[in-house]
């Protein structure tokens, strides 16, 4: 019965080329308001923020506003607090990256076993996720502070300080206060995440491990880790980039200082637009981040694409 | 050497017992099949035996070492799981390897070992393919080559062919017999394919509720049956059981099935069962069939009774009569007449193939049936 409708050798000889034009082209128009969405809300807002870092744009000088060309990239490339906020974004990023992701995948390994308590357990555990990250930051300030927190005096007493005084006011030591926050925080993120990937891996996998011969570090190695690593790569990715692009916790525990040795490039690109209202090189500071995450990105899925061949 | 021996196994989770009092020795190079429904306890033991569950009491000796508390590394085993628990990360010549590169063995020997696996089971084309890359069959012989590889005393199946299509099924269980022809090893298979424990076996250990049902060959499990659950469970389409009661018959002793025909017992098999008794009468569906197509019966048995259906399967055809009252299903090959429903037909019943068993306890008290000589 429906053969004689469907049938392409019958329908199939004469409207071939208008009709087949729009069946191609209708996927297309279905999606084109979400499409057209998405471009308004996200597309135009970053080409207008890209095109002020060609402007001469400082709110409170509004008569010199004008396109500049690349002046405020030339300004950037000799400022010495670009250079020194720059390097402090990868030693920030990096530190928190990495001892969030160990200490998530510690206890992602954890929480992976049954033992009694383990609901109350995993529920404190993703507890830090929830608090807001201004919180956390006032909290982390005062625990270094050494006259309201006994933290200071512990790490004199176990030596890691030769007295105990607030790191926070320390040149060499600043950026380590919002560090240690920052991983704080974001190690319920890695400890979710990772615990979801663990819970995925066929358990017989690790009885045939077991069967062929595999000790609970080989089977980790062989089994385990190949499984997380591409829920790891972009867990990572993320993280990364949420945490180059956070200025929260730096703002509110050092603000950038002492005299901008904790300085990162997002507080940079908050102070340089509020403080100095100079939105021309707030927006250059910003799309050079951009520009650096959207490599390292790149990168990694590059990375993460050759692992899953 | 690899026998293995379970004395006493017990296994509890919590309040819960699933296997009771486990005791059987397998023999070096036998073929062993666990059968029995869903939940019998058949897995449990064997998971047992490979080490991935702790026992709770009893002992587990594989060759002349008491396993009990090894771990599965140390056994000496291979496994083949139900979902074949292939490492899809690895090609399918990493997968075969991995026993052998995580023993710390040159790669000149794994190379050569699964060389040889791969001929054996005819899987060298696809090599160098991930898992994810073959089918299910396909995948099985890698799981099944991944245990050849290591070479083990002990081959454990769990339920290998459970989750290929009908037809594969078949020809994989042809493949794996053969196979154990080639590779002379102690295996231990479980399943819940009756077919495949006939075909397989060796020997047969149907279970139940975590307890053995009854061990034998598969010629013993199907026609000398232990209990009516082996009856029933064995044979497709199971034995038929009736319930019926012994009577004095002139000088020996009958079995009458209520308002059905009253068959004479054999009193040389049956010595001991007085008359009067509530018995469970079983027959084979091919120890029935009607008169003017039965084969040759050792002690042929007449009746009448009505046909109430036929289904004709080819080569063989279920007729389904009534016999007082209740609906039992013979089995004749080869029938050479279309057969329809009717009634009053004379059927032939072989008294040789009878089984009496216990109503309450569901135990064999007799059978007029003798092993056929080997």
């Amino acid at each position: 019965m429906s053969t004689t409708v469907n049938d392409p050798g019958r329908t199939g000889a004469s409207p071939r080329t208008s009709r087949q034009r729009l069946t191609a082209a209708e996927p297309y128009l279905y999606l084109a308001p979400g499409i057209a969405i998405v471009a308004l809300v996200m597309l135009v807002p970053l080409v207008v923020g890209v095109s002020f870092s060609f402007q001469n744009y400082v709110i409170f000088r509004p008569a010199a506003r004008g396109w500049s060309g690349l002046e405020n990239y030339a300004e950037l490339w000799s400022d010495r607090t670009f250079w020194l906020a720059l390097a402090n974004t990868a030693k920030w990023t990096f530190w928190s990256v990495l001892f969030q992701i160990s200490l998530g995948l510690g206890l992602a390994l954890i929480l992976e076993k049954p033992f009694p308590g383990r609901a109350i357990f995993q529920s404190l555990v993703f507890l830090p996720w929830a608090v807001p990250t201004f919180l956390s930051g006032l909290n982390w300030q005062w625990l270094f502070n050494p006259i309201v927190s006994p933290l200071p005096g512990m790490l004199s007493a176990i030596g890691m300080l030769d007295e105990p005084r607030n790191i926070l006011s320390d040149p060499d030591l600043a950026l380590y206060g919002p560090i240690t926050a920052m991983i704080w925080w974001g190690v319920p993120f890695f400890a979710i995440t990772l615990l979801a990937a663990l819970r995925s891996v066929p358990s017989d996998l690790y009885e045939a491990a077991a069967i062929d011969g595999a000790t609970g570090w080989e089977a980790f190695r062989h089994i385990t880790v190949p499984f997380l690593l591409p829920m790891m790569t972009i867990t990572i990715l993320l993280r990364t980039v949420w945490v180059a692009n956070s200025p929260e916790l730096i703002f509110v525990m050092t603000g950038g200082g002492p005299a901008n040795t904790s300085q990162t490039l997002p507080n940079y690109v908050f102070t340089s637009a509020y403080s100095s209202m100079n939105f021309g090189y707030a927006s250059a500071l910003a799309s050079v981040l951009m520009v650096l995450l959207v490599f390292y990105s790149i990168f990694l899925l590059w990375i993460r694409g050759r692992l899953g061949q | 050497m690899a026998e293995v021996s379970l004395k006493g196994v017990v296994k509890r989770f919590g309040p819960v017992q699933a296997v009771h009092d486990f005791t059987l020795d397998i023999a070096h190079e036998e073929f062993v099949v666990f059968v029995g429904p869903s939940g019998c306890g058949k897995s449990t033991t064997l998971r047992m035996i490979a080490g991935l569950e702790d026992i709770s009491g009893g002992e587990i000796r594989i060759g002349d070492r008491v396993v009990n508390d090894l771990p599965p590394r140390a056994r000496d085993i291979s496994m083949v799981f139900q979902n074949y628990a292939l490492y899809p990360h690895m090609t399918v010549r990493d997968n075969q390897g991995f026993g052998l590169k995580i023993a710390g063995s040159p790669k000149s020997e794994i190379a050569e070992k699964v060389g040889r696996a791969a001929k054996l089971l005819g899987i060298e084309s696809f090599l160098t393919r991930k898992p994810a890359a073959l089918s299910g069959g396909q995948r099985q012989r890698v799981a099944m080559g991944r245990a050849i590889v290591r070479d083990p005393a002990v081959f454990l199946f769990d339920e290998p062919l459970s989750n290929l299509d009908a037809k594969l099924r078949g020809q994989m269980r042809t493949e794996i017999r053969k196979l154990h022809e080639k590779v002379r090893t102690t295996v231990i298979y479980v399943t819940h394919d009756q077919v495949e424990a006939m075909t397989l076996a060796d020997r047969i250990v149907v279970m139940r509720d975590g307890r053995i049902e009854q061990v034998g060959t598969p010629d013993e499990v199907y026609h000398l049956p232990a209990s009516d659950f082996v009856a029933g469970f064995i044979g497709s389409p199971p034995m038929n059981l009736l319930d019926a009661r012994t009577v004095r018959d002139g000088d020996g002793l009958a079995v009458e099935i209520p308002g059905g025909p009253r068959l004479p017992l054999d009193p040389e098999a049956c010595r001991g069962i007085e008359p009067g008794r509530d018995v469970r009468l079983g027959l084979r569906p091919e120890a029935i069939a009607p008169e003017r197509i039965a084969s040759e019966m050792r002690r042929p048995f007449s009746f009448t009774a009505d046909i109430t259906l036929v289904e004709p399967l080819g080569g063989e055809a279920l007729i389904f009569l009534e016999i007082g009252g209740t609906e039992v299903t013979a089995r004749v090959f080869r029938p050479n007449t279309r057969l329809s429903p009717e009634k009053d037909v004379p059927f032939v019943v072989d008294l040789g193939e009878l089984n009496l068993f216990d109503p309450e306890s569901g135990r064999r008290l007799c059978g007029t049936r003798r092993m056929p000589t080997q």
